[in-house]
Formats: structure tokens, C-alpha cells, sequence
């Protein structure tokens, strides 16, 4: 579990970055289009890449953490979730009412 | 029987449907950790049943939005009376979805625990949290949909 955690953290942290960094970045857009012909098919395609390729990392490096590790982890992985969806759905309403 | 699958309001329903057995599965799997349950197979079925409902609303979900959301329905959106609908609340929930396949795979192996290791770590409330954020991030989203929905109505109404 202590993996997938850390996965999960990876994952939600890029789709967080990578999406406010999109709507400035209209490069980067045009670039995710590119890879999948839709950005948000690029951006969920990266964003699963990125949990499984941090769950095999650690789970090699580290196939058994401490107690305290496992629920660091956890509670982080909890935190970044909730704290990433008010980011985002705050962004999107302020960038509705600025531009 | 591709034609009737990819039809759009049979897409709809079934990209609903997956969300809703999702969030039911998880919100089963919050009862088994809350009531201290100790039966590991139950758990492993509720956390794998919510996951897979989630990966294919993703999965179905994606195809409408791709290939019919942004080309019909977004239009209607923006002239219609709630064009913030799109610019709000589909921006985030397309994004905040992303958020969710991760963390209910989480939850398979947290289902995985045995109630002693469970004891052991402390884990219990951070696992009622994780599955409860789950289930929550997926209501939200659920209501998301739901205004979205509302406002393309809307957007059709209008003159």
C-alpha cells in the first residue's frame, strides 16, 4: 500500500500542476494534443504512467517501509486529494471571473 | 451493437451508471472499515467492484466527452444562460477525475490489510478517510455532472 501511495501522490500532484500550468501554457496544450489527439486523453494517460511507474520505483526500492512510512504516506496521499481538488476548482473559478 | 453502445444517451447512462456503482462500492467499502469487519474478502470485492466502475466511467465518460461533449454540447453551454458551467464546473470535474482511478487502486490494497496490521498501524481512521474521499471526490464530481447536464438543458432553451 505504501506504493500505491506514493503512486497515487505522484499522479495527483502532476494532473494538479499540469493542468493550471496548461491553461497559461498554450505550448504545452498544443503538445498534449499531439500525443493523443486530445489534451485531457494525454493527461489521463500521464497521469496513470506516472502512478504505475512510481508504484514499480518504490515497491523495488523499498519493499518494506517503516509503520510509520505506510501512514505518512497515506495521510499525505489524503491531503494532496482534497487539497488538489479545492486548487483546482477554485483556479477554474477564478480564472472564470478574471478572464 | 457498437452503434447502440456509442449511441450518446446510452453513453451518458452507462458513464452514470459506472459512477454511481463507483461511489456505492466505496461508500460499502467506508461501512467495512467503520463497523471493523474483518473479513478481508468482502473488502477486496467492494474496493475491486468500486474500481472498476470507476475505470470504465473514465473510460466511457472519456470517449462522450472527446468526441461528443466538446464539439456539441460545450457550444450549447457557452451561448446558453450558465456558460461558467463549462468554465467551472466541466474544467474541474474532467481534472479532479483524474484524481480518482489512483487512489481507489489505493484502496484495493488498503482493502488488502488484515485487521491486526490495521490495529497495528494506526490506520484505521486515515483508511476511513481515503475510502471516504473516494466516495466524496465521486459525489462531488457526481454533482459537477449534474449541473453541466442542467445547463446544456438550458443552453438548448434559449432563443
Amino acid at each position: 500500500m505504501y506504493a500505491s501511495s506514493c503512486g497515487a501522490i505522484i499522479a495527483i500532484l502532476y494532473a494538479t500542476i499540469v493542468t493550471i500550468w496548461m491553461e497559461y501554457s498554450p505550448g504545452l496544450k498544443a503538445w498534449l494534443v499531439s500525443v493523443a489527439g486530445h489534451h485531457w486523453t494525454a493527461k489521463s494517460l500521464f497521469t496513470m504512467g506516472f502512478y504505475i511507474v512510481i508504484f514499480i520505483v518504490v515497491y523495488e526500492l523499498k519493499p518494506n517501509p517503516s509503520d510509520q512510512q505506510i501512514r505518512g504516506a497515506l495521510k499525505k496521499l489524503i491531503a494532496i486529494a482534497i487539497l488538489g481538488a479545492i486548487i483546482l476548482t477554485l483556479f477554474f473559478t477564478e480564472h472564470y471571473m478574471v478572464v | 451493437m457498437i452503434d447502440f453502445l456509442t449511441a450518446k444517451p446510452v453513453l451518458i447512462g452507462l458513464h452514470l451508471g459506472f459512477a454511481i456503482l463507483g461511489i456505492d462500492a466505496f461508500l460499502w467499502l467506508l461501512g467495512e472499515f467503520s463497523a471493523d469487519i474483518a473479513n478481508i474478502k468482502r473488502r477486496a470485492w467492494a474496493a475491486v467492484i468500486g474500481c472498476v466502475g470507476f475505470i470504465m466511467t473514465w473510460i466511457v465518460g472519456g470517449y462522450y466527452y472527446v468526441k461528443f461533449y466538446g464539439p456539441l454540447v460545450k457550444p450549447t453551454i457557452l451561448k446558453g444562460m450558465a456558460p461558467w458551467a463549462h468554465a467551472i464546473a466541466m474544467e474541474a470535474k474532467e481534472h479532479i477525475f483524474l484524481f480518482v482511478v489512483p487512489l481507489a487502486l489505493t484502496g484495493i490494497f488498503a482493502a488488502l490489510l488484515d485487521q491486526e496490521t490495521i490495529q497495528r498501524l494506526g490506520l484505521k481512521r486515515p483508511l476511513l478517510w481515503l475510502v471516504g474521499t473516494v466516495a466524496g471526490l465521486g459525489l462531488f464530481i457526481g454533482a459537477l455532472g449534474f449541473i453541466i447536464s442542467a445547463a446544456a438543458r438550458w443552453g438548448v432553451l434559449q432563443p
